[in-house]
C-alpha cells in the first residue's frame, strides 16, 4: 500500500498537506482547508483510510493540525473520525492527536464537539511555534 | 436595489457585485485576512464569516450564470463589509424564491432563539443528518455565522425590478468582554 501525500496551497488556495504513512500508521493532515470539492478531497484520505484499516490493520496515529477549516471540511473530518472510532471499537489501535492555537480558536470548540457526538477521546495539544 | 448603494456610506470597507465561483472567494478571502485596516482577531472572523455566506450565494442564489473558464454555473449575489465605532457587518445578498426564503426565514428564527449551547448541539444535529443522508453539505453555515460572532443573524428582504433579493447580515463587536 502507497503513502497518500498532497502538497497544501496557502498561498493560492486553502488545501492542507496531507501525509498518510502506509509504514508507520501516522496520518497527518495540516494547514487550513476549504476547497472547490470538498469531498472529492476527502473522499481520497477516506478511501486510503479504509484501504489501511482493512489490508494493514496496524496502529493508526491521526494528527489534526488545522488552523482554520470550513464547514464541508468540518463534515468530512467527522466522517474520518467516525471511520476511526469504528476502527477502535473492532479492537484497532487509535490515536487521535487534535492540534490547536488556543482554547477560544473555533477548532478547539469543534473538537469537544466531535468527540461528544463521535464518542472517541483526542488528545488535545497546544500548538508550539513552528508546529 | 439603487437604494441599497445610496444608502452605503463612507463606512463601506469593500463591495463586491458579480460571480461567487471559487477562485472569486478564494481571491476576496485573502484581502479579507491580509489587507483590511482591522484587528487581525477580526480580520480571521471576517474572512471565515464570509466563506460560509458566500458559499451560500453560490450554491442558492436564483441569479446565476456559467462560468466557461471553470465550465459551471455558480451564484451571483453581492457582499459588502462595513465598519461601524463598535462593531463590523458583513452582508451577502442575492436572489431567493418565495420557498426559499421562508426556509431561511425559519432557519434565522431557530438560529436566534438559541444560546451557545444550543447553537452548538443544532449544529452536530445538522451535521450527523448531513453524513448519514451523505449529503454533500451540513447546511450548517449560518449557525457557525452564529457561534463566529455571537450575535444574532439580521435577515431582510428587498424587492428590486420583479425580483426578491435575500440580505443577510453578521455583526462582529470589535471587543469581545
Amino acid at each position: 500500500m502507497e503513502d497518500l501525500i498532497i502538497r497544501g496551497e496557502k498561498k493560492t488556495y486553502f488545501t492542507p498537506d496531507v501525509n498518510f504513512s502506509a509504514s508507520t500508521g501516522i496520518c497527518t493532515i495540516s494547514g487550513e482547508s476549504y476547497q472547490e470539492e470538498t469531498f472529492e478531497f476527502f473522499n481520497r484520505l477516506i478511501a486510503w483510510l479504509e484501504e489501511y484499516i482493512v489490508k494493514i490493520r496496524k496502529p493508526i496515529e491521526m494528527n489534526y493540525k488545522l488552523t482554520y477549516f470550513n464547514t464541508s471540511s468540518a463534515r468530512a473530518i467527522q466522517e474520518m473520525v467516525i471511520m476511526l472510532k469504528k476502527y477502535k471499537d473492532q479492537g484497532g489501535n487509535v490515536t487521535i492527536n487534535w492540534y490547536y492555537v488556543d482554547e477560544e480558536d473555533s477548532t478547539y470548540e469543534e473538537a469537544e464537539d466531535m468527540q461528544a457526538q463521535v464518542g472517541i477521546r483526542f488528545n488535545m495539544i497546544k500548538m508550539e511555534g513552528n508546529d | 436595489m439603487q437604494n441599497l448603494f445610496e444608502n452605503l456610506s463612507d463606512n463601506v470597507l469593500f463591495l463586491y457585485k458579480g460571480i461567487f465561483s471559487y477562485p472569486v472567494i478564494v481571491e476576496i478571502s485573502h484581502h479579507i485576512r491580509n489587507d483590511l485596516m482591522l484587528d487581525e482577531k477580526l480580520r480571521e472572523k471576517l474572512f471565515a464569516i464570509f466563506v460560509e455566506l458566500a458559499q451560500n450565494v453560490n450554491s442558492y442564489s436564483q441569479q446565476r450564470t456559467k462560468v466557461s473558464i471553470i465550465n459551471k454555473e455558480v451564484g451571483i449575489g453581492v457582499f459588502y463589509i462595513t465598519e461601524h465605532k463598535n462593531y463590523v457587518k458583513i452582508t451577502t445578498l442575492n436572489q431567493v424564491d418565495n420557498e426559499q426564503l421562508q426556509r431561511l426565514q425559519d432557519r434565522v428564527h431557530k438560529i436566534n432563539l438559541l444560546d451557545r449551547k444550543g447553537l452548538r448541539n443544532l449544529k452536530m444535529s445538522f451535521r450527523d443528518e448531513a453524513i448519514q443522508d451523505h449529503a454533500n453539505s451540513g447546511n450548517v453555515g449560518l449557525v457557525e455565522v452564529a457561534l463566529k460572532t455571537a450575535n444574532p443573524i439580521l435577515l431582510d428582504t428587498i424587492h428590486f425590478q420583479n425580483a426578491q433579493y435575500a440580505l443577510i447580515t453578521a455583526q462582529i463587536n470589535k471587543k469581545t468582554d
